[in-house]
């Protein structure tokens, strides 16, 4: 054997190797949030910046992998009966909360009929009973039994094949139901969980401290500590990563294209795509855009790769659908509605508008940001040379998210992330006719094709069967052009070289990193 | 009639270079359509190449991130500066020549009152009234900018105008004028006015400069000109964003901004020194 094969053999065992075995312990994990986290509980949680610091705090009966497929976390083992309706969870034994107390299945159920009633309520509406429960109608979720302390027995109003990701997400994890009552709100500031790390301090607006739990089932975490800075500046976040006080951070707005081209800082760069689509959504139940012929030629008018490679600096990838890719179900052969200004010409005419006559001017709806002000003046200047006058109106969050929800505008921008890797999160949620308004459909899009080939996906088992109507259903939504479909999302991160195993996945995103289990990394130097 | 003192030396100078600097943004902001090499609003196709370029060729000043023409985008921004600036004066003037006269020249509980509205105006920092009235709005937009600046940018005018009033109504011939039976109106018209005309248009000016910094203030912040309207703030915002890698696009309109403001206070000052050299405002 050469030498060079020799090295080469060594490299790839070293890569196979467990990475407990190389792993090194101890040393303290520095990142930034962009804003205080509203709460630690994961029953009063709603955004990424909480729970990125609950997943580190707390553990589900289940939790996803990197390739985002349901595996045991607190559950041992589960299964699910022939009907698909009930699913049987069986505890680890010996999991301890950090203030002691062993784990029970009564826990578990305590803990879900909790949430339900927290911020969270849809991830356990599908379980039988559940929405009597949360409506106040009933004392106890009928759908979740609890035959022994080791078990608990979830029924479904009906299947719903995602259930098991469902059990991965954050809202369902399990607290010692004991300390949350005696604590009341409080237990949202000194939160005791199962996970790997345990509270320390929390200074408001400034830093939260976790250190390690030695007594984690499955055993201690390799940091020490990880402290979580609260900087809301870009620039800032920026600065203290390059000065060494951060061991990760997001790349700050118009920085990307600068440091691709950086030879030391590019090696430190990862980009990575991002369960998201963003998109611009017509109101398609009032005029003008109640016409499918002009919702397509405003698609075919506006020039996707110039504001995925200009104003995103190439680190998005453009959209052609619904489904991101990565996400089961995305579809690669969909065509979608190209950039074509001369198709968009003889689209408008052909819905009554040629070059844009008798079209009153459009309002197109942004929340105020940068990057959506950049992308709405695009769009107004793409489509005067059409001959259509857009008029642009942006609202601070809360005014915005309130109109949309109320169907008060035109056409409005919106992203989507995905709460769990599954189609239904995106095509039921977001088109479905029961879902207008603010449980998703703020297009108010109804199409009753799309309705049966959503109701039917949905009580399918996993598999290509049920991936197959959602492709039919996307394809249907994508012809009727409910949205211009922009861009799906990805995630930039700037690392330092001797951070390990930091997972980077479809579901997360910098700087919270929300999904990535800390518990994983370790600090090589 | 106003005093007319000649001057020379650097005040003659600061006359002089600030009239010009007015009058080329002036004739910029008139002659805009005329003037620009490039559409201000359309962005080219082949977006890739033309975003972001830096000084030079075809595009003198550079292009933006959407691959506009910098050079043609200030032209057209100085309609907007001047326009607002100018005219949220001329109203917030009209407004404050009639409080002032109204209070200088009748005097007791009237001047109480309307010098103590003056005054709860003048307490609060204009900027973040600005931004507060703003809010209240829920909709920014170049007409509420607008409204916003006249309702806040009268008051010194109010206080100047008053002082004359006040002064001048004590005049041997405005008393003589009284004392041969003129009415009010015709008094303040041909008297009291014509004779507070140099400190108003001093005061006036110098409020066109505060008008012009404030709407940039509240675009920059993303409460004034929404697009495509194009205001020198909302360019300076953007352009904060790139001033690591293209800092031509903060840099112009900064320096449109600056020049500006610059030649109206030039401007004011001249004037100020022209009419009465004692005159401080």
């Amino acid at each position: 054997m050469s030498p060079r094969a020799i090295v080469l053999l060594l490299s790839v065992l070293c890569l196979l190797a467990d990475p407990g075995w190389a792993a090194r312990r101890g040393g303290t994990y520095r990142l930034a949030l962009v804003t205080d986290p509203p709460t630690l509980d994961p029953a009063q949680a709603t955004d990424t910046t909480s729970s990125a610091i609950i997943r580190q705090l707390f553990d589900g009966l289940l939790e996803l992998d990197e390739r985002m497929q349901p595996v045991p976390s607190l559950a041992a083992r589960w299964g699910v009966s022939q009907d698909q309706r009930v699913y049987t969870f069986h505890l680890r034994p010996g999991v301890r909360f950090h203030h002691g107390r062993e784990l029970t299945a009564r826990d578990v159920k305590a803990s879900f009929e909790r949430a339900a009633r927290g911020k969270r309520p849809w991830v356990f509406e599908k379980i039988q009973g559940a929405p009597a429960f949360i409506r106040g109608q009933a004392q106890a979720i009928r759908g979740i039994r609890v035959p022994d302390a080791r078990t608990v027995e979830i029924t479904l109003e009906r299947p719903f094949a995602p259930f098991p990701m469902l059990m991965a997400y954050d809202a369902a994890f399990v607290v010692p139901v004991e300390e949350a009552e005696r604590l009341g709100p409080a237990f949202a500031s000194r939160p005791v969980g199962t996970g790997p790390f345990r509270f320390v301090a929390w200074r408001h607006d400034d830093q939260v401290a976790l250190e390690a739990f030695p007594g984690h089932f499955r055993g201690a975490p390799f940091l020490e500590r990880v402290v979580y800075r609260i900087i809301p500046e870009e620039t800032t976040r920026f600065a203290e990563y390059l000065a060494g006080n951060l061991e990760h951070v997001d790349v700050p707005t118009g920085h990307f294209r600068a440091l691709r081209a950086d030879p030391a800082l590019s090696r430190e760069l990862h980009v990575w795509p991002t369960l998201g689509t963003y998109a611009l959504r017509f109101t398609v139940t009032r005029p003008p855009f109640d016409n499918p012929t002009l919702r397509r030629a405003f698609n075919h008018a506006i020039d996707k790769e110039a504001i995925a490679r200009v104003i995103l600096e190439e680190s998005v990838v453009v959209a052609r659908g619904v489904l991101p890719p990565g996400m089961p179900g995305h579809d690669p052969a969909l065509v979608g509605h190209p950039y074509d200004p001369e198709q968009a010409r003889r689209l408008l005419a052909e819905a009554g508008h040629p070059g844009g006559r008798g079209l009153p001017p459009i309002t197109l709806h942004y929340n105020v940001n940068p990057l959506h002000r950049r992308i709405a003046e695009l769009v107004q200047a793409q489509l005067r040379e059409l001959g259509v006058t857009i008029q642009l109106a942006s609202l601070d969050w809360a005014a915005y998210i309130k109109l949309v929800d109320d169907g008060g505008t035109q056409w409005h921008r919106m992203g989507w992330i995905a709460d769990y890797p599954d189609p239904e999160n995106f095509l039921t949620v977001l088109f479905h006719s029961r879902n207008h308004g603010a449980a998703g459909n703020t297009s108010r899009y109804a199409n009753p094709a799309v309705d049966r080939l959503l109701d039917e996906a949905d009580r399918l088992p996993l598999g290509p069967g049920r991936l197959a109507k959602y492709r039919e259903a996307e394809r249907l939504i994508v012809a009727d052009a409910p949205w211009v479909f922009l861009y799906h999302y990805t995630s930039r991160l700037l690392q330092k070289p001797y951070v390990r195993d930091l997972e980077r996945s479809p579901l997360s995103g910098a700087p919270e990193m929300h999904v990535a289990p800390l518990r994983k990394v370790w600090l090589d130097r | 009639m106003a005093r007319l003192i000649p001057v020379s030396g650097a005040r003659s100078r600061s006359l002089l270079v600030g009239a010009v600097l007015v009058g080329a943004f002036g004739a910029a902001a008139l002659l805009a359509p005329a003037l620009a090499p490039h559409d201000p609003y359309a962005v080219p196709h082949g977006l890739e190449a033309a975003s972001l370029r830096p000084p030079g060729g075809t595009y003198p000043l550079g292009t933006d991130l959407l691959g506009r023409d910098l050079l043609s985008r200030i032209l057209y921004g100085a309609r907007v500066s001047l326009g607002i600036g100018i005219g949220a004066e001329i109203l917030a003037a009209t407004l404050g020549v009639l409080v002032g006269l109204a209070a200088g020249f009748y005097g007791g509980r009237l001047d109480a009152l309307l010098m103590r509205l003056t005054d709860v105006v003048m307490a609060f920092p204009s900027l973040v009234l600005a931004i507060g009235l703003m809010a209240v709005f829920q909709a920014p937009g170049l007409d509420k900018v607008f409204l916003v600046l006249v309702l806040l940018g009268w008051t010194t005018i109010a206080r100047v105008v008053r002082a004359e009033a006040l002064a001048l109504k004590q005049r041997e011939y405005v008393l003589a004028a009284r004392a041969l039976g003129l009415g009010d109106a015709p008094l303040i018209w041909r008297h009291l006015l014509p004779n507070a005309v140099g400190p108003l248009l001093v005061a006036a000016t110098l409020g066109v400069a505060g008008n012009i910094v404030a709407e940039a203030g509240l675009s920059f912040l993303g409460l004034g000109a929404q697009p495509p309207t194009i205001s020198w703030g909302a360019m300076l915002a953007e352009g904060q964003t790139f001033l690591a890698i293209s800092p031509w696009v903060a840099i112009f309109p900064g320096l449109a901004l600056m020049l500006t403001v610059l030649g109206i206070n030039l401007l004011g000052d001249g004037l100020r020194d022209r009419f009465d050299p004692r005159l401080r405002i």
